[in-house]
């Protein structure tokens, strides 16, 4: 599939809920995210011709939008460190009492280690097998499966003790 | 299909979707046509269509303004028979009866 001017739009439609879905997790806030999301596919349009079918559109698509995510995070964590912005959200939650699961999982997933969201928010979310999961970060399978199991069970000790029942 | 696990249901069910702001398609497209460079935002394909059509038009034009065709053997014979027709009446004027 050839990336052009005019199939862009169509490759926008096709792409742009999964890519959203991926870096909601990175993003301070809805303005962030829209920033992150137009960084991914203007990126994608840069890179056209190195894509060159050499993967699905999707595997290089979620490659460069995780990269996209961690320029973000190195931006960020010069100005703030990032378990003090968790802790803030999780001071915040505890004072309206009402922390809703979406919140709460939002939290629990920012609070992963970068290497172990990046697996779950592509299986878990996105439904990537371990083949494509490997192939986007460049690294084998088995280490995707050990992270997978890592992260998988640190989010449930995480999601345990805000009380959820899993 | 492999049953999700209690961890996966939690996810999944609370995963939020978020629609795009309505703008954000046409400036990443602004964005796009900004940083590409002018030569390749030429459609060859079209590009290419205007001056083969004007070639053809131009040949077309010069090959009626220059090129004369001779006349057709009949309307040759034609012609020399009226001028003949016309010396013989010119020979009659002159005699006199």
């Amino acid at each position: 599939m050839q990336i052009t001017r005019q199939n862009f739009p169509q490759i926008y439609h096709q792409h742009e809920r999964s890519i959203r879905s991926v870096l909601l997790y990175y993003a301070k806030n809805e303005e962030q995210l829209s920033d992150m999301v137009q960084e991914t596919f203007i990126k994608l349009w840069k890179s056209r011709h190195q894509f060159e079918n050499r993967s699905k559109l999707n595997t290089w698509l979620y490659r460069i939008a995780i990269n996209c995510a961690l320029d973000h995070l190195r931006k960020q964590k010069r100005h703030t460190n990032s378990t003090e912005l968790n802790d803030n959200i999780m001071e915040q939650s505890h004072l309206e009492q009402s922390v809703s699961n979406q919140q709460l999982l939002q939290f629990a997933l920012r609070s992963l280690d970068e290497k172990y969201r990046q697996v779950i928010l592509l299986h878990i979310i996105e439904g990537q097998s371990l083949d494509e999961i490997a192939e986007i970060l460049s690294i084998p399978q088995g280490t995707v499966k050990s992270r997978l199991h890592t992260a998988k069970n640190q989010l449930t000790t995480l999601l345990q003790q805000h009380g959820i029942e899993l | 299909m492999k049953e999700q696990t209690a961890l996966e249901k939690f996810i999944t069910s609370n995963h939020q979707v978020l629609t795009p702001p309505d703008t954000e398609l046409s400036t990443i497209l602004q964005k796009i046509d900004h940083s590409t460079p002018w030569y390749q935002k030429i459609d060859f394909s079209q590009f290419f269509l205007v001056p083969a059509l004007t070639c053809a038009l131009l040949i077309l034009l010069s090959w009626s303004l220059f090129y004369s065709p001779s006349p057709p053997p009949s309307a040759q014979l034609t012609a020399q028979f009226v001028q003949e027709s016309f010396a013989i009446f010119e020979d009659i004027d002159d005699v006199t009866i």
